[in-house]
């Protein structure tokens, strides 16, 4: 119940931020919020928040504000953005709702968002996109300039803008794209870090080092870009950028020695064992679930203590770390102070500028009871069903666990390659309201589906389709081509009850297909037999279209055989028997014509008359005869 | 029993045909998964003319969705609204429905062949009439072979969309027997509407029509097939011109076609069926398995030669029409057959649907089995048939399902299964020659003979 109050940390960062956005339009603040989690795990929400006021925005003035994303942003007319690094999965079914209801948290991968503005046209928005993610690529060391438009789908109902962008709102564009198959890493953390005023120098950034962020369990960096303005007062419009990192990390795993990273088994003493089960003996042990919360200390946690505090422009109430335990577990905070607010469950730390900020936590007996979790919005899995790599179908479980009914958004970005059967869509339970479909384009196009649904309370959903795989090119498998393909998750974004802006999103975790793959070894081979079996259709057929037909004791001897025949007679002359050999040779001519070997003339006048007294002669064929004759 | 052999000798087609058309329809009455087993078989729906990318074209456009923006459904428009009136396909109504609609298309097929052989244009034209002819077998025996082919029959149950350009493919042959130059013109546009390929057959069908009717100017008088050179020179001026008669039918061809394309437009938001449809078989994007053999060729293609090869390969289809026509010219339906021979082995989405209707085409010629039964490699070529089409799906099971084959093993049995074609439209191609031979020289009838 008391963590419940998580979810109300985005207001109460916005109020943080909105206080000082009016102190100085130029403004940095940044904030750790830690919570433990149940099963030894501990959720760290790092967050950096920096403004610049449009008009300096626009004139190329900056304090705080990244000048190297904003002028990205500037050339490529992007007015809002969202990109997400993101690796492991929040595990929902232990740890409850998501931070800050899923929105500063992304896909499996990278994932990006932008409202570009289009100038009224339509190829504009795709080009400027196209440069926005080939400079962010570059910026962010990540190969997001493979969000070709293969990868690109416009969501309909799924995102709205989270900025003031005023009139200019009609003509933004939304554009969407994701890299399932992306590993993030250090390289994509050092560049975020330069993003910073203190780039991880100083202050609670110091905490971030690459060792312990992507060993986490889960975790997401974030940054959101997009125009805020004032409420009544007419107050300036400022850009706000923030930059965060969500992470919950295995306690046990990140207090690891760095020295001796390898985990070993807990010695026999150490091991609670469960003596309910029946096979518990003095040798057999089936050890109890831990489920204490182990000591911990922030400088264990993280690898090293906050170095100072990142003093730019702060005022005396701001706070930088908040970390969320019950009031009566006892905290020892050095290098802080701490500020009271009369709340039971959070203490607040303010980091000196000199010395480096610990924290260090007791073993807790009794750790955060499971079922004070906050219940989430939504459960949702995704899986592909079938076997053998020609066909398959998809399967989307949706629960919900409330007593009211939901209507969600669930938006799916297929690669081409894979090929849904749109008619064969099913939904076991619920009510689909609306369908937005994009098919697929053979490599030109992925396919986007973004269905709104309805679900009725304390009910299970499946959402299915069938699908075919496609088989490529041989040049567009990876090296790794029997690895599968990676699926992009599915993307659900929970409506709040009264419709109106907001709601939560929950994402599936992404997937692998497997496509047939050709032999990559043998292009050569095939190209050779294929064109050998073409070709022998082709010239048995050309054959018999161009020849014609004779009988075979009409074909005239090949002058080859004459030259042959010659020479064997004069090595028989040789060898003296010539007689012989002629008197052979004048017999098989004779039985072959039917006449005697005469003078050519004679012969051909002979034939010639007898042809004369046949009704219709082959007067050419006689000729042929002849000729064979002689 | 007695009623039974005395309604087979009084009316033999209707028995023939009812037996036909109850054989479709109790298969999947019997085994219920049977059709859309087939249905799923690369062997049978290819990309260009799957009853299930049907479906989902039929789903897009009952939709609002244009059905041809999108890389699943290449068929003809007009098969949108004709599907769209049967009942859905999931339900055991629809499925029958969807089979009944195939059965008859398969019955009409069969009674065009049944025609086309009683017409006995196999065997005399306007200026050759077959030492053979006696041999020719029944036109009832022609249509049973295309009724009861296992292979036309499973097409029948997989519901292919080329079953339609088979019908409409014979439906011209048929009219052109009959000298129809319209109809058999019209049919031919809707056969090549439905699928691009049929349109190779216009010089060939062009002949055949034209042959037929020169022979009903003529007076019939031939019996013994020769004729005297002052007949021959008098029907001569009897003849319609050849020019005018191209171009009525050509012209014939291209309004039903453009008609057909314009009715298409009506029914579609934009034009982009034209490439979707007619690009397709074209360009070969989709490199979906198939008994052909572009495929595998393609997949394997390196990515400079594609346009290349794609070039090649139609050139190559395409040289094949009007080398017949002249080669065959006095015997137009063998150029016909032999030129459905090679849409059906070189098209770049084969299946054994059209395969195997060739094959039962091939009875027309049925007078010259004889022939190449003794001379060439029938025998060998039929056994390989039937070894492929029993090797093909088990190593496709082992490649895609198993995983203890690779893609070279349905590659090669294809290659066998095409090879074994080609063999077999040699052989035909041969013994038609081979005939016509005889008929001028009745010595060299049984003798081995060359070609020079």
């Amino acid at each position: 119940m008391h963590l419940s109050t998580l979810l109300s940390l985005p207001a109460s960062l916005a109020l943080l931020t909105l206080a000082t956005v009016y102190a100085s339009p130029h403004s940095y603040t940044e904030h750790l919020h830690l919570l433990p989690l149940p099963q030894s795990h501990l959720h760290a929400h790092f967050n950096f928040t920096a403004t610049t006021p449009l008009s300096a925005y626009e004139s190329s003035h900056f304090r705080y504000f990244p000048r190297s994303l904003a002028q990205i942003l500037q050339h490529t007319r992007t007015k809002e953005l969202h990109l997400r690094f993101t690796t492991g999965r929040w595990d929902d079914e232990s740890w409850g709702a998501r931070p800050l209801d899923g929105t500063r948290e992304g896909g499996t991968g990278v994932e990006l968002w932008a409202w570009v503005d289009g100038g009224g046209s339509k190829t504009v928005p795709e080009e400027r996109w196209s440069e926005l993610v080939n400079s962010l690529s570059g910026l962010f060391c990540a190969s997001l300039n493979f969000i070709d438009s293969t990868k690109t789908v416009r969501p309909v109902r799924l995102f709205e803008p989270e900025g003031d962008h005023g009139s200019e709102k009609g003509g933004l564009q939304l554009l969407h794209g994701m890299l399932p198959h992306e590993v993030v890493c250090t390289e994509n953390l050092t560049p975020f870090l330069k993003l910073l005023p203190c780039k991880g120098k100083a202050g609670i950034s110091t905490l971030l080092d690459g060792h312990k962020l992507f060993d986490a369990t889960w975790q997401s960096m974030a940054i959101d870009v997009r125009p805020v303005c004032g409420a009544a007062d007419g107050g300036e419009c400022v850009l706000e950028i923030q930059q965060s990192v969500s992470m919950a990390l295995s306690i046990p795993r990140s207090m690891r020695d760095r020295h001796d990273p390898i985990p070993r088994p807990a010695k026999i003493e150490d091991v609670q064992c469960d003596e309910s089960k029946p096979w518990n003996g003095h040798d057999t042990c089936f050890p109890n679930a831990v489920t204490d919360e182990p000591a911990w200390t922030l400088s264990k946690v993280f690898g090293h203590a906050a170095k100072g505090a990142c003093d730019l422009e702060r005022n005396d109430q701001a706070f930088d770390v908040t970390l969320e335990v019950p009031s009566d577990r006892p905290v020892n905070a050095t290098g802080a102070s701490e500020l009271t607010f009369p709340s039971t469950t959070r203490r607040h730390y303010r980091l000196s500028a000199s010395s480096s900020f610990d924290l260090s936590l007791p073993a807790c007996p009794s750790p955060v009871n499971p079922m004070a979790l906050f219940t989430p919005p939504l459960y949702a899995t995704r899986q592909i069903a079938g076997h053998g790599q020609e066909r398959g179908s998809m399967h989307t479980t949706l629960r919900n666990p409330h007593a009211h009914p939901l209507t969600l958004v669930y938006m799916e970005s297929l690669p081409w390659y894979l090929r849904p059967y749109m008619h064969t869509l099913r939904l076991s339970n619920g009510k689909q309201e609306k369908l937005y479909y994009t098919p697929a384009l053979d490599r030109e196009r992925g396919t986007h589906l973004e269905l709104v649904l309805t679900i009725p309370a304390q009910s299970t959903t499946t959402l299915t389709y069938d699908f075919e795989k496609a088989v490529l090119r041989y040049t567009e498998y990876p090296p790794d081509a029997n690895r599968g393909f990676d699926v992009a998750p599915a993307v659900v974004r929970v409506l709040s009850e009264h419709g109106g802006f907001g709601g939560s999103y929950v994402r599936t975790t992404s997937l692998l297909l497997s496509l047939p793959t050709p032999d990559f070894s043998m292009p050569y081979n095939v190209i050779i037999l294929t064109s050998t079996v073409i070709a022998l259709g082709f010239g048995s057929l050309f054959n018999l279209l161009t020849r014609s037909f004779v009988l075979a004791e009409e074909v005239p001897p090949s002058p080859l055989a004459g030259i042959i025949r010659r020479a064997r007679d004069a090595v028989k002359g040789l060898l003296g028997k010539k007689t012989g050999g002629d008197e052979k040779e004048s017999k098989a001519a004779d039985a072959q014509a039917g006449e005697t070997a005469e003078a050519p003339s004679l012969a051909k006048e002979r034939t010639d008359g007898k042809a004369n007294g046949i009704a219709n002669g082959h007067a050419d064929l006689r000729e042929r005869k002849a000729r064979v004759v002689t | 029993m007695e009623a039974v052999t005395k309604l087979y000798h009084e009316h033999p087609r209707t028995v023939l045909f009812s037996a036909a058309a109850t054989l479709r329809l109790a298969l999947p009455l019997a085994f219920p998964a049977l059709p859309d087993l087939l249905s799923a078989r690369v062997e049978i729906s290819t990309p260009v003319n799957s009853f299930k990318r049907l479906h989902e074209g039929i789903f897009l456009f009952e939709h609002g969705l244009d059905p041809y923006d999108g890389g699943i459904f290449h068929q003809a428009p007009l098969l949108l609204p004709l599907f769209s009136l049967l009942p859905a396909s999931t339900s055991v109504l629809g499925r029958l429905a969807s089979i009944l609609l195939f059965t008859i298309l398969d019955v009409l097929s069969a009674d065009c062949l049944h025609a086309i052989a009683a017409s006995g244009t196999a065997t005399v034209s306007s200026v050759f009439s077959s030492p053979r002819k006696t041999q020719a077998w029944q036109p009832l025996t022609v249509a049973a072979v295309y009724l009861l082919n296992p292979f036309t029959i499973l097409t029948c149950l997989g519901r292919p969309t080329t079953v339609f350009t088979t019908f409409f493919t014979l439906l011209s042959i048929r009219h052109a027997t009959e000298g129809k130059l319209q109809t058999s013109a019209f049919a031919l546009a809707i056969a090549s509407y439905l699928s691009l390929h049929p349109a190779l057959l216009l010089p060939p069908i062009g002949l055949l029509c034209y042959d037929q009717l020169c022979k009903s100017r003529e007076p019939v008088n031939d019996t013994d097939g020769l004729k005297s050179p002052m007949k021959h020179a008098s029907s001569q001026t009897d003849r319609p011109k050849v020019l005018d008669f191209g171009i009525r039918f050509f012209s014939c061809f291209l309004l039903t076609a453009a008609l057909l394309l314009a009715l298409s437009r009506v029914l579609l938001p934009s034009f982009a069926f034209l490439p979707s449809v007619y690009l397709t078989p074209l360009r070969v994007p989709d490199l979906t398995p198939n008994p052909g053999l572009w495929w595998y060729f393609f997949i394997e293609m390196f990515d400079p030669f594609r346009s290349f090869f794609l070039g090649v390969f139609w050139l190559h289809m395409l040289s094949y029409s009007v080398p017949f026509c002249l080669r065959m010219r006095k015997q137009p339906l063998a150029a016909v057959v032999s030129m459905l021979g090679i849409t059906a082995i070189f098209q770049p989405y084969a299946n054994v649907g059209e395969a195997g209707a060739w094959l039962s085409c091939l009875t027309l010629l049925s007078h010259t089995f004889e022939v190449s039964s003794t001379h060439r490699y029938t025998f060998p070529a039929v056994a390989v048939l039937l070894y492929t089409s029993l090797l093909g799906p088990a190593f496709h099971h082992l490649w895609l399902y198993a995983g203890s084959g690779n893609a070279n093993f349905f590659y090669a049995i294809t290659l066998v299964w095409n090879l074994a074609l080609l063999i077999i439209l040699t052989d035909t191609v041969y013994s038609v020659l081979r005939d016509e031979w005889e008929a001028e020289r009745p010595e060299g009838k049984g003798k081995e003979v060359r070609q020079i």
